[in-house]
């Protein structure tokens, strides 16, 4: 690999940019993090839908999405999200290679826009406009609501209830029903005012630029005090395994399983306990897919993830109502070899190889690119020292790092037919 | 080896047809770390009845599918942990009309590409693994039941049409997959998983010369003998729907309705024109530059719960859109008057549409997973994904314009809807 990473600051903001001539578009994602809180968050999931349907200078969703048609479909997005314990409001902009449709500036125009939507939004004397707000609230509403239509998520939130319900990484990613009625075209500019105010900024940049040339188109973005990172290592110490079921007239149940990991997530640690969680379900390979799914057949699907932010891992299986405690044990089980070592070198080799293989594939997508360039940030490793540590993991390492989890909850979503 | 530039998008594609019938498309994209392969061949859910010998056999409904899922188990033991120990991804898919073999991999290309080649062309079934299969099946087909998206779409396709398989589910159903022996598996694997009915595509930061060579050497040791097209037969689909309206409760919380206007299907580049028409044509009613959209918009008849597509294959082909709405019934009405009468379309909507399509083609290409399968799926179609630029470019205001009358025939539309349950 011979990709560069350039990150510097500016006027307080943070510049990430890869300079990189290999795609056919240019991406910019600038980011507003601020600490994750119950009370804001509805109020802050809720401001992208509205602030990317119009701007001050294109007051409705045609005057906004009719220049970015005509820019080869430049598109032009805002998002939210938790990260850790962190909440994210984000603002992305991507555009094709003005040489490729012979339109050079096209990159300014579209920048220029990038700039409207994010600055100057379409406020009125009371707020936001009332029709947005109006329709955005409700839609908001079907979409929290709408959790409970997709099985996976909805038996996920219920999990992370479950395991820690007064805890900042529980609060539900959309929001609250109660928080958004509270919301008026008024409280919504308070939350932006305080988004462009107070919240740090990053800005990450793939695309054939260096680094003078961003520094020029970004001149718009406002001078900072330094702001650090909000990231609190959370350990709750497990004092039994909770235990929750529901029912639901589903075909398929679903059993979530939560564990706790007492692994910091700045440290190398957290990678090597990627290398576990590759074994433990990350991969075809691994022990949950060949015992739970193939072995057994007791379920279409059987995983595990590692939320390295949140210190806590997760496993789900779609399983038959008749077979989830069997599913359950069965899963024990695959942990408990692990702690014990009980796994094999080519095991291990393989899932080394998977974990190499997904991190140089992340060269390969801007969005991917930037995705690690945001998370890794913390740990201070480049792509290649990651890559490094990966080949290096022993055995030992492990076993050791096995043993740092703790099954916390058990949540079954139980069908009913 | 042919060698193709197409310069309007910066890509050089190279291709060969081998003697024994196989078509290999190699692309090099410089600078990428991976490496995307797939060998797709074109058979899908809905190649159910096809002559094997002299007579027209019906095999089970999915057992495309379920052959696609047999295909990973060699004698030797699960090809997905063969691609794991190269530290490659492998996976499939099955569709309505073709099944798809890949892997991507960042290292070991080459050993990757026999790999792949010579598991899809090993089959190996035993009825004690067949039967073993179903249960895993099953659980795939209870998931696809409960995915209240899933009952939607089969619930429209099912109404749009009465005869042709598409209106099947791709997985078949759990009495269907039952009846699937070992022998059955042989019977669709001779039929279509010859070379010549196949694509391999290969993309990434390649050696095409090299490529080619190694996929002539594998070939030339196997024993394929020169073979006609299979015939399939899909019936004689009429021209209206089978039925106006479906309807099933779920356990959800939002209804969900979809439309759909059943279309003819024409065949190589006139039906790639038409998909690429239709699109844009859609695009033009319903993104959120459309004049009515405001309208729309503020009335709770197009969110961002709205969604359209264009389904085209060269057996089917159909126009369908629709959303998450407390009132099915005020969106179908909405929806239904809106297109009884064609809209005055502009000239400078149609421009700004077409420079929308070049660009999200352009930016597709970002994407080798995007280049390997359209372009598969064109290849298996007669039509070629690198003709998508001036195709589009192409599409006139009198083209939209015809293909807005073609489609929005009442008599070639069907609802479905997804609600809640009454007593839940």
């Amino acid at each position: 690999m011979s990709q560069s990473f350039k990150q510097w600051k500016r006027d307080g903001v943070t510049m990430h940019l890869v300079p990189t001539d290999k795609f056919k578009t240019t991406t910019v994602l600038v980011t507003f993090s601020a600490p994750l809180k119950r009370e804001t968050i509805t109020s802050r999931a809720l401001l992208p839908y509205i602030m990317e349907k119009s701007t001050a200078a294109y007051p409705s969703m045609k005057a906004l999405r009719e220049p970015l048609e005509t820019l080869y479909d430049a598109g032009l997005y805002a998002d939210a999200s938790k990260f850790g314990e962190e909440h994210v409001v984000s603002f992305q902009l991507d555009f094709v290679r003005p040489e490729l449709v012979h339109h050079e500036t096209l990159m300014e125009e579209a920048l220029e826009l990038l700039e409207q939507m994010i600055f100057y939004p379409d406020l009125t004397e009371g707020g936001f406009r009332e029709q947005f707000v109006k329709q955005e609230k409700r839609l908001h509403e079907q979409r929290i609501a709408s959790v409970y239509d997709d099985k996976m998520r909805y038996a996920q939130q219920r999990l992370l209830e479950l395991m820690a319900q007064d805890e900042a990484v529980s609060i539900p990613s959309l929001g609250t029903i109660e928080y958004l009625k509270e919301i008026t075209e008024a409280s919504l500019e308070d939350t932006y005012q305080a988004m462009v105010g107070e919240d740090r900024i990053d800005v990450f940049v793939v695309g054939n630029l260096t680094e003078d040339q961003l520094e020029d188109v970004m001149s718009f973005l406002p001078k900072q005090d330094e702001k650090s990172a909000h990231f609190i290592p959370v350990r709750k110490s497990v004092a039994g395994t909770k235990r929750l079921v529901e029912s639901q007239p589903i075909k398929q149940s679903k059993l979530h399983l939560g564990y706790r990991v007492d692994v910091d997530p700045s440290s190398a640690d957290s990678i090597l306990m990627q290398a576990v969680n590759g074994l433990f379900g990350g991969f075809p390979h691994s022990k949950l897919f060949m015992n739970v799914r193939e072995k057994e057949s007791l379920a279409y699907y059987a995983a595990s993830r590692y939320a390295a932010l949140n210190g806590q891992l997760y496993v789900y299986a779609g399983v038959e109502a008749s077979k989830a405690e069997r599913a359950e044990q069965i899963i024990g089980e695959q942990l408990l070899a692990l702690q014990r070592g009980e796994f094999t070198e080519e095991e291990l080799d393989q899932t080394k190889a998977m974990l190499i293989n997904a991190r140089k594939q992340i060269l390969d997508q801007p969005g991917q690119l930037i995705g690690w360039l945001n998370g890794s940030k913390m740990r201070g490793l480049t792509l290649d020292e990651e890559i490094d540590v990966i080949e290096r993991v022993t055995r030992e390492d492990i076993v050791r790092l096995a043993g740092k989890i703790e099954l916390d909850a058990v949540y079954l979503l139980r069908g009913e037919e | 080896m042919k060698q193709l530039a197409y310069h309007d998008v910066g890509e050089t594609l190279y291709f060969e047809k081998l003697d024994n019938g196989l078509s290999v498309y190699l692309l090099q994209k410089r600078g990428y770390e991976k490496t995307y392969a797939t060998f797709s061949t074109r058979y899908g859910s809905i190649d159910n009845r096809f002559k094997s010998g002299d007579d027209f056999v019906q095999v089970p409904d999915g057992i495309a599918h379920f052959l696609e899922h047999k295909m990973f188990e060699s004698e030797h033991g699960d090809v997905f942990q063969e691609f794991g120990k190269l530290g490659a991804s492998a996976n499939a898919f099955t569709s309505f009309s073709r099944t798809a073999y890949l892997f991507s991999a960042t290292s070991n290309i080459e050993k990757n590409i026999s790999t792949l080649i010579d598991f899809v062309q090993d089959p190996y079934f035993t009825p004690e693994s067949v039967e073993k299969e179903k249960g895993i099946i099953n659980q795939e087909i209870k998931m696809y039941q409960d995915n209240p998206g899933w009952r939607l779409f089969f619930g429209l396709i099912e109404s749009l049409y009465a005869v042709n398989p598409v209106r099947i589910d791709i997985a078949g159903t759990t009495e269907s997959i039952d009846k699937i022996t070992a022998d059955d598996l042989y019977t669709c694997y001779d039929a279509f998983y010859h070379p010549s009915n196949m694509v391999l595509f290969v993309v990434g930061n390649i050696d095409p010369e090299q490529v080619l060579e190694l996929v002539k050497n594998n070939q030339s040791q196997k024993n394929y003998s020169a073979r006609n097209p299979v015939e399939r037969d899909y019936g004689q689909e009429p021209r209206a729907v089978s039925r106006k309206r479906f309807e099933l409760e779920l356990d959800i919380k939002t209804p969900k309705v979809l439309i759909g206007y059943k279309d003819e299907s024409l065949r190589g580049e006139a039906q790639l024109k038409r998909e690429l028409t239709s699109e844009l044509l859609l695009h033009l009613l319903f993104d959120q530059t459309a004049d009515t959209y405001l309208e729309l918009y503020e009335e709770g008849l197009i969110d961002d719960t709205f969604s359209f597509d264009y389904s085209s294959e060269e057996e089917f082909a159909f126009a369908s859109f629709g959303m998450e709405t407390a009132e099915p019934d005020r969106f179908i009405t909405a929806y239904e008057k809106l297109l009884s009468k064609r809209p005055n379309f502009k000239e400078a909507e149609v421009v700004r549409k077409r420079n929308m399509m070049q660009g999200k083609f352009l930016r597709a290409l970002n994407s080798p997973e995007y280049i390997a399968n359209q372009f598969s799926r064109h290849a298996l179609a007669g039509t070629n994904l690198f003709d998508l630029p001036h195709l589009i470019a192409s599409i006139t205001k009198a083209d939209v314009e015809q293909r807005f009358d073609e489609l929005f025939v009442a008599e070639q539309r069907a609802v479905s809807i997804v609600k809640p349950r009454l007593n839940g």
